[in-house]
C-alpha cells in the first residue's frame, strides 16, 4: 500500500467501509431463518455471508494467477510474475478461510466439519493444494527459471483443478444448494459481502505487490552498489 | 552468414552480454578470446538457441533465433563445455543417437568415418564413461560436426587436448572451412587463437572490445594488445 | 518430429537396458506397496476375502500403487538428463521441441505400463485375486489410465526437474494435477470393470480420454516455455 497514492488510499477506505457494513448487516440486518423448516442452527447462518464471498474470492485469485501467468509467458515482463505470485499467496489465505468458515457452519448446521464425498468441497480443497504446490514450486526453483516455470504451472493447474470437479461429481451432493430461504435483506447483504471481500482481495494483493516492488528496487540498488565498488 | 544485432543477455538482472553487434561472412573462422566470465559461452548458447536473448537478435543464415529457432538449429553444430555425451552408451551409440536426432544418416559407415576423423574408431564400442577428458572432447567435437553443419560453434575445443590432438582438431576445422562451413570458437590462448583464426574477437565483461582480421595485425602486436585488454579488467 | 521422438525413446530404452536403474526399482517398489497393503489388511483382522469382495478397494490399491510407482519412472525423465548435462543435446533437436516431450512420453509410458502389469500380477498372487477372465479389458483400462497419467506426468516432471526440492515437489504437483483428474476415474473404471458395471466403465473411460487429450494439448502449447533456458 503506497500511502502517497490516492487510488491506494481510496481502495483501502472502500474496503474498510464495506467490511464494516458487512459486519453490521450480518449482525443486525439480516433475517435469520428461525421459522424456516430444516434449519438446525439459524444463528450460525451469519457465517454464510462470509463463507460465500470468501469462496468467491478464492476462485477470483486463482483466476488472477492464471491470467497473470499467461500474460507473463506472452510478454516476459516481471510485473506479471509479481502479480501471479502475490495473488497465489493471498489466494492460499482466502481459500483457507473459506474452508474454515465452511467447516464451522457445516458443523453447526449439519453436525460435521467435513465430508469427502462432496464435489465442490473436494475441488476447493484441491484448489488449496494447487496454491500450496504453486508456492512450493516457486520456493524450490531458483533464478530466472522461477517465473517461467511457475507461470506454466499456474496455467496447468487452472485447467485441471476444475476438471477434478467434474470427475469427482457424484449423484448426491452434500453441499447445501440454495437455502430456499432468501428474503431481500439477505440477498443485499450477500451482495455487500461479495463486494467487501473482493475489495479485501484487491487490498491484500496491492499490499503484497507493493512489498515485492520495493524488494525488487532494493535488489537493484544493492547490485549497483556492488558494481561501483 | 551470422549477424548479431544489439544482442544482450541478462541473468537475473546481471548483464552477461551487452549490445553485441557483429557480422560474420560465410567461410570465416572467428576466434573469440577473453577472460573467464566474459560471456563467451553465453554468446555461443544464444546463437545456437540454447538460451534466449534478453534483448536484440542473432540471425543465422537468414533465420532469427527469436522467430525461427528451429531453422537455426538445422544449421548449427555445437560443442560446449558440457560434452552432451551419454556416459553409459558407447561412442558409436552416442553418435548414432545424435545422428537420428539431427536427422542425418546413422549408417555404420558414416559413424565410423566420423570416428576415424577424430581417431576414436578403435574405441567405438567402449562406453564413453571410460574415456579420458581429451577423448570425450574429441567425441564431442565429432558430435558437433555430424551432418556437416553450416555453422560450427565450439566452446574451448582445445582445452584438455595434447599437442597431437590439437593438430587433429585444427585440421578438422580447416577441412570444415574448406567444405563451406563458418566456424566460431572460443579460446583462452591468444597465440593459439591468432594462429588458427581468420578473424580475432575479444570479449571483456560482456562487451565486444576488439574485432580485427588477422591480416590487419601482427602476432606479437595482437598478443600484447590482448594482454593489456585482459589485464585492464579487475 | 516423430522420428526424433522415437530416437529419444529408443535412446532411453537402450540406456535402461544397459543400466537397469529405473525399471527394477519401480518393480520392486510396486511389490513393496502391494505387500504393505497385504500386511495391513492381514494385521487389522480384515480378511482377504473382504478385500476381494470390495471391488473399489481392489481398484484403489492397484491405482495408488500405479501412481506412486509411476512417479519413480517420471521423476528421472528429465532430471537424469539435467544431472548428466545432456539436456542441451536434446534441446538442439532441429524440430519443434515437442518432439522431446513425445519421446519422453513414449519411454515413460512403456516403463510405467510394464510396472503396472507387474503390479496386477503381484496383486493377484498376494491377494489370491482372480480377475475373473477380464485380463483383456483390465489391461486396456490400465493402459489408458497410464497414458493419461504419463501425458501430464512428463510435463510436470519437466517443470520440477530444475528445482532443488524436486523429490518432494513432484509428488505435490502430481497429486494436485493428476490424482483426482485421471487416477480417480481410472479407479472407478477399474472397479466398474471388476463388478460388471458397464456404465461406470464407459463414463470414466471417457473422462480419462478427455483428460489425456487436454493434457496433450496443454503440453503442446506450453512445452517450449518449460524447457528453454
Amino acid at each position: 500500500m503506497d500511502w502517497t497514492k490516492r487510488h491506494d488510499v481510496a481502495l483501502l477506505a472502500a474496503m474498510l467501509v464495506t467490511m464494516l457494513l458487512l459486519a453490521y448487516m450480518s449482525m443486525f440486518y439480516i433475517v435469520l431463518p428461525f421459522d424456516a423448516p430444516g434449519w438446525h442452527a439459524p444463528i450460525a447462518f451469519r457465517i454464510f455471508f462470509f463463507h460465500i464471498p470468501l469462496a468467491w474470492t478464492a476462485y477470483l485469485s486463482f483466476g488472477t494467477v492464471f491470467v497473470a501467468s499467461v500474460a507473463y509467458l506472452r510478454t516476459r515482463k516481471p510485473k506479471w510474475d509479481i502479480v501471479a505470485s502475490c495473488s497465489a499467496e493471498v489466494g492460499v489465505l482466502l481459500t483457507t478461510l473459506a474452508l474454515l468458515t465452511g467447516a464451522l457452519w457445516s458443523k453447526a448446521e449439519q453436525d460435521y466439519y467435513w465430508r469427502w464425498g462432496d464435489a465442490r468441497l473436494f475441488t476447493t480443497f484441491i484448489l488449496w493444494m494447487a496454491y500450496v504446490a504453486y508456492l512450493a514450486l516457486r520456493a524450490g526453483v531458483r533464478g530466472d527459471a522461477k517465473a517461467r516455470v511457475s507461470a506454466v504451472f499456474g496455467i496447468i493447474s487452472f485447467v485441471f483443478v476444475p476438471l477434478s470437479y467434474i470427475s469427482s461429481r457424484s449423484p448426491t451432493s452434500l453441499h447445501p444448494t440454495t437455502p430456499g430461504f432468501f428474503p431481500p435483506e439477505n440477498a443485499i447483504t450477500l451482495l455487500v459481502g461479495v463486494v467487501a471481500l473482493t475489495l479485501l482481495f484487491f487490498c491484500l494483493l496491492r499490499v503484497r505487490i507493493y512489498q515485492e516492488n520495493l524488494r525488487a528496487q532494493l535488489e537493484i540498488i544493492k547490485e549497483e552498489m556492488e558494481e561501483s565498488i | 552468414m551470422l549477424v548479431l544485432r544489439d544482442l544482450g543477455k541478462r541473468y537475473g538482472g546481471k548483464p552477461a552480454l551487452r549490445g553485441l553487434n557483429l557480422n560474420v561472412e560465410p567461410g570465416q573462422l572467428c576466434v573469440i578470446l577473453g577472460p573467464n566470465g566474459a560471456g563467451k559461452s553465453t554468446l555461443l548458447k544464444l546463437i545456437c538457441t540454447l538460451s534466449r536473448p534478453s534483448n536484440g537478435d542473432a540471425v543465422v543464415g537468414g533465420h532469427s533465433v527469436l522467430d525461427d529457432p528451429v531453422e537455426v538449429r538445422k544449421l548449427v553444430g555445437v560443442a560446449l563445455h558440457e560434452t552432451l555425451l551419454y556416459e553409459d552408451l558407447t561412442a558409436a551409440e552416442n553418435l548414432e543417437f545424435y545422428s537420428r536426432l539431427l536427422g542425418v544418416s546413422s549408417e555404420k559407415s558414416v559413424i565410423d568415418e566420423m570416428l576415424s576423423r577424430v581417431e576414436l574408431l578403435h574405441r567405438r564400442n567402449d562406453r564413453v564413461g571410460t574415456f579420458s577428458r581429451g577423448m570425450k572432447q574429441r567425441l564431442s567435437i565429432a558430435r558437433a560436426m555430424l551432418g556437416s553443419p553450416k555453422v560450427l560453434l565450439l566452446d574451448e575445443p582445445f582445452s584438455g587436448l595434447d599437442i597431437k590432438a590439437r593438430g587433429q582438431v585444427s585440421s578438422l576445422l580447416t577441412q570444415a572451412i574448406a567444405d563451406g562451413a563458418t566456424v566460431l570458437l572460443t579460446a583462452h590462448d591468444p597465440e593459439l587463437g591468432y594462429d588458427l583464426g581468420h578473424r580475432l574477437l575479444v570479449l571483456v565483461d560482456g562487451a565486444l572490445v576488439y574485432d580485427k582480421e588477422k591480416t590487419a595485425v601482427s602476432r606479437g602486436d595482437f598478443v600484447e594488445e590482448y594482454k593489456k585488454m585482459v589485464g585492464a579488467t579487475k | 518430429m516423430m522420428r526424433e521422438a522415437l530416437a529419444i525413446a529408443g535412446k532411453d530404452f537402450r540406456l535402461e537396458a544397459r543400466t537397469r536403474e529405473r525399471l527394477s526399482s519401480m518393480v520392486i517398489f510396486s511389490l513393496m506397496v502391494v505387500l504393505s497393503f497385504r500386511f495391513a489388511f492381514g494385521f487389522f483382522d480384515i480378511h482377504v476375502d473382504q478385500v476381494q469382495e470390495s471391488r473399489s478397494i481392489v481398484a484403489a490399491i492397484l491405482w495408488v500403487t500405479f501412481f506412486f510407482a509411476g512417479m519413480l519412472g517420471l521423476a528421472p525423465a528429465f532430471a537424469k538428463e539435467a544431472d548428466a548435462g545432456t539436456m542441451g543435446g536434446l534441446l538442439l533437436v532441429p524440430t519443434n521441441r515437442f518432439a522431446l516431450y513425445l519421446g519422453k512420453l513414449a519411454s515413460s509410458l512403456v516403463f510405467i505400463f510394464v510396472v503396472s502389469l507387474s503390479t496386477l500380477i503381484f496383486f493377484a498372487v498376494f491377494f489370491n485375486y482372480d480377475y475373473s477372465g477380464q485380463w483383456g479389458p483390465l489391461i486396456a483400462v490400465t493402459l489408458l489410465g497410464t497414458l493419461g497419467y504419463s501425458s501430464i506426468g512428463v510435463t510436470v516432471s519437466a517443470l520440477s526437474s530444475s528445482a532443488k526440492t524436486r523429490d518432494i515437489l513432484l509428488p505435490m504437483l502430481l497429486i494436485t494435477v493428476a490424482l483426482f483428474t485421471v487416477i480417480v476415474p481410472s479407479i472407478n473404471a477399474t472397479a466398474g470393470l471388476l463388478s460388471g458395471d458397464i456404465d461406470a466403465v464407459v463414463s470414466n473411460v471417457v473422462y480419462v480420454g478427455a483428460f489425456t487429450v487436454i493434457a496433450l494439448l496443454l503440453s503442446y502449447l506450453l512445452f517450449d516455455d518449460i524447457v528453454e533456458d
